[in-house]
């Protein structure tokens, strides 16, 4: 190593190896174009060029790569829903977080600890009863716990018994996780680049030509590009880029908010949420405490922070952990979340022929990218959308048939 | 905190306040096909711009209607419902 | 209450909850009064009393005001403030266009109250507003002394001050983090509150308030 590094350092020629190459000119035509380089998009980008062969494939985003929700994110990853088809689809997203560092050759630190969500309340725990059997019929790995194994799994938890917030109970998820959002996202971009996909950064959508109901091309703040398939995955911007092709989508953004605390020794093994307490905390890699909480109360299309919610976060946080009260915050944001009215996904098909949806990700995205990306490559490259992803059309308004998973997200994950 | 002005208690914290959404038209239960069901149940104003919108201080259980801005947050007028007829557009 | 003893929580907390001796406490008991040392203030006693055991009676929703004009009771022109009926012996607090609280003038007097109860209950009338079930679903607190309205500051983010505040004035806000009405009848003599508010959280909230006077 030290000779190598010699070597370059000496040669005046030597060009750095770089994963993700700059954004190159835009072609005049690609088969697919992504909008939104963000972890659903690049993943798209990467299933599509190493299992279905589609190469010419260009990702626009308007930023920076994986800047979005991407990066806002407080990366749980678990499959503890309460629908069939949710759990089947996000236990698949669990099982490719397990390889996902093989298949990307890249080290994204999937820690597959445990997700521990409390009840502190009866109500929540006859809940916490019906999604635990949901798992177990699906062979996830799930099971509700009493209070004295919720103090051996989490030995430094307030019990708080006979007060405010007892804790009654717990929702244990083994295969709950965490990892590396950056990670995740460049993983893919960089093996989507390596095989000849395009990152188009500080590219931004500005309208869509149509021709009878297919996309025909795509206007772009660099310039005008023809597309074969478009697949649409811009987290808050969803609703709007839709609009751009003339779709109507029931969204509405709001933002969502998370701080994290100074780095501290290791000493929570397990991701900890409270639905009560609108309060989740998980330790990161680097001993920060990560906390975040449910959405903000009203719909708002911006990123800023409030020191109420914060005081929330704050508040929930020390009703669990009364000892971080003199922790330090070293980092708080806000990120647009694309809500849906049942708290479940809009993917696939659009009313345009050519256009396909990966949106209404709202504050749960990041558990699904793998497997959004798997099933949004397969839907796109047989032009139809993949059967693990039906019910999630956007046409379930229509026909009324929600996938109601607002207990199984609400603030618990 | 940020203040919201109550057309019925006052200048108060917005913490005092519920949101409860756009307001849209009225719908005709009679007539109503499927598909103006999900628009009207599930289909709601998004745009970065002022909204209209019902809120309830939720003390008192008073609604009321707040004209705010999706993108800077501002509030820029609250009034009591039975005004919403006087308002000539469409949220 | 022997039911409650037994070793069982109820989702309402230590309210009902069953004691290590095996006694239920019931809201009556939990002592009812007692005395908030403001350290701030030199510790100027500011005193608390729970009221909840004591009569009240509410009614709300489309026609209630009419119901109540029929009967010849003159209503407060403005929401939030209190007004005495004399002929009946009962404070009427007007919470909105169509919600109302009453009040026994004297806490012990209770046959002014049902008097009202059983005319309303009697009545046929197909709209005459609701019961609102006042006296179960709100605890109902009297707190006052001459520093009360600082010491309310700490947990109320209303201006509370005699002279923002007349007497007979209604406060709708939060106490406590929680939903709170506040209604000014210096029950006691000095400057002071009758709080109503969830009952589930009754000794929650003599907790919160005897706290504020620490500090």
């Amino acid at each position: 190593m030290p000779l190598t590094l010699l070597k370059y350092g000496l040669k005046r020629d030597h060009v750095p190896h770089r994963e993700i190459p700059p954004t190159p000119d835009l072609k005049r035509h690609y088969d697919v174009v992504i909008v939104g380089g963000g972890g659903h998009g690049l993943a798209a980008a990467h299933y599509l060029s190493k299992y279905h062969g589609i190469t010419k494939l260009a990702v626009l985003e308007k930023g920076y790569l994986a800047g979005g929700n991407t990066a806002r994110n407080t990366t749980t990853i678990r499959s503890n829903y309460i629908t069939n088809q949710s759990i089947r689809f996000y236990k698949e997203a669990v099982s490719l977080y397990e390889n996902m560092s093989h298949e990307l050759n890249f080290n994204v630190m999937f820690s597959q600890r445990g997700q521990l969500t409390l009840a502190h309340s009866e109500a929540t725990l006859r809940s916490f009863h019906l999604r635990a059997e949901m798992g177990k019929h699906h062979g996830t790995r799930i099971s509700v716990v009493d209070p004295r194994q919720v103090k051996e799994i989490c030995p430094h938890l307030n019990m708080d018994e006979r007060g405010q917030h007892e804790i009654v109970g717990g929702l244990w998820h083994e295969d709950g996780g965490t990892a590396r959002h950056d990670a995740v996202a460049w993983g893919y971009a960089a093996q989507a680049a390596k095989r000849g996909v395009e990152i188009h950064q500080r590219t931004e959508v500005l309208g869509f030509d149509k021709v009878g109901d297919r996309i025909s091309s795509i206007r772009t703040s660099r310039g005008t590009v023809s597309v074969g398939h478009v697949i649409q995955a811009a987290g808050g911007a969803n609703e709007h880029v839709a609009k751009m092709a003339g779709i109507d989508m029931p969204i509405r953004c709001f933002p969502l908010q998370a701080m994290v605390t100074q780095p501290l020794k290791p000493f929570l093994d397990t991701l900890v949420s409270s639905a009560n307490l609108h309060t989740y905390l998980v330790q990161s890699s680097r001993g920060e405490i990560v906390i975040g909480g449910g959405s903000d109360p009203y719909q708002l299309i911006s990123t800023r922070s409030t020191l109420v919610l914060k005081e929330q976060l704050a508040h929930g946080a020390l009703q669990l952990f009364p000892f971080l009260h003199n922790v330090k915050l070293l980092r708080q944001w806000a990120g647009i979340t694309d809500m849906t009215p049942d708290y479940t996904p809009i993917m696939g098909a659009s009313p345009l022929k050519n256009y396909w949806l990966d949106c209404g990700w709202g504050t749960w995205g990041f558990k699904a990218t793998p497997v959004a990306g798997k099933y949004m490559a397969e839907t796109v490259a047989n032009e139809r959308a993949a059967d693990i992803l039906l019910p999630f059309s956007l046409d379930r308004f229509e026909k009324l048939a929600l996938i109601n998973e607002m207990g199984a997200t609400a603030a618990s994950h | 905190m940020k203040i919201m002005n109550c057309p019925l208690n006052g200048p108060r914290n917005i913490s005092e306040f519920t949101c409860f959404g756009p307001v849209h038209d009225a719908l005709d239960t009679q007539s109503i096909s499927d598909s103006g069901w999900s628009h009207y149940l599930f289909y709601h104003e998004n745009k970065a711009g002022i909204i209209r919108e019902w809120w309830r201080h939720t003390p008192s259980n008073y609604f009321f209607i707040a004209e705010r801005h999706t993108v800077t947050d501002e509030i820029v007028a609250t009034y009591s419902p039975s005004e919403l007829p006087r308002t000539e557009s469409k949220s | 209450m022997a039911l409650l003893a037994a070793a069982r929580r109820t989702p309402f907390g230590d309210v009902y909850a069953e004691f290590s001796e095996g006694e239920a406490r019931s809201i009556d008991a939990a002592s009812h009064q007692t005395t908030v040392l403001f350290e701030r203030k030199g510790g100027r006693p500011i005193e608390l009393r729970d009221l909840t055991r004591y009569g009240r009676f509410g009614i709300k929703g489309r026609c209630a005001s009419d119901w109540l004009r029929s009967r010849g009771i003159a209503l407060p022109e403005r929401i939030n403030t209190l007004a005495p009926i004399a002929s009946r012996g009962l404070d009427i607090v007007r919470l909105g266009a169509e919600d109302y609280l009453f009040l026994p003038q004297s806490l012990e007097q209770t046959s002014s109250l049902s008097a009202l109860r059983a005319e309303w209950e009697a009545d046929r009338l197909p709209r005459k507003g609701f019961n609102a079930w006042r006296e179960e679903v709100w605890a109902w607190f009297h707190i006052g002394g001459t520093d009360v309205a600082e010491l309310l500051a700490k947990t109320c983010p209303v201006d509370l001050n005699a002279d923002r505040l007349p007497v007979r004035s209604v406060v709708q806000s939060r106490v406590a983090q929680m939903d709170c009405i506040l209604v000014r009848t210096d029950r006691a003599g000095s400057h002071g509150f009758d709080l109503f508010f969830d009952v589930a959280s009754a000794s929650f909230m003599m907790r919160s308030l005897r706290e504020l006077g620490i500090g």
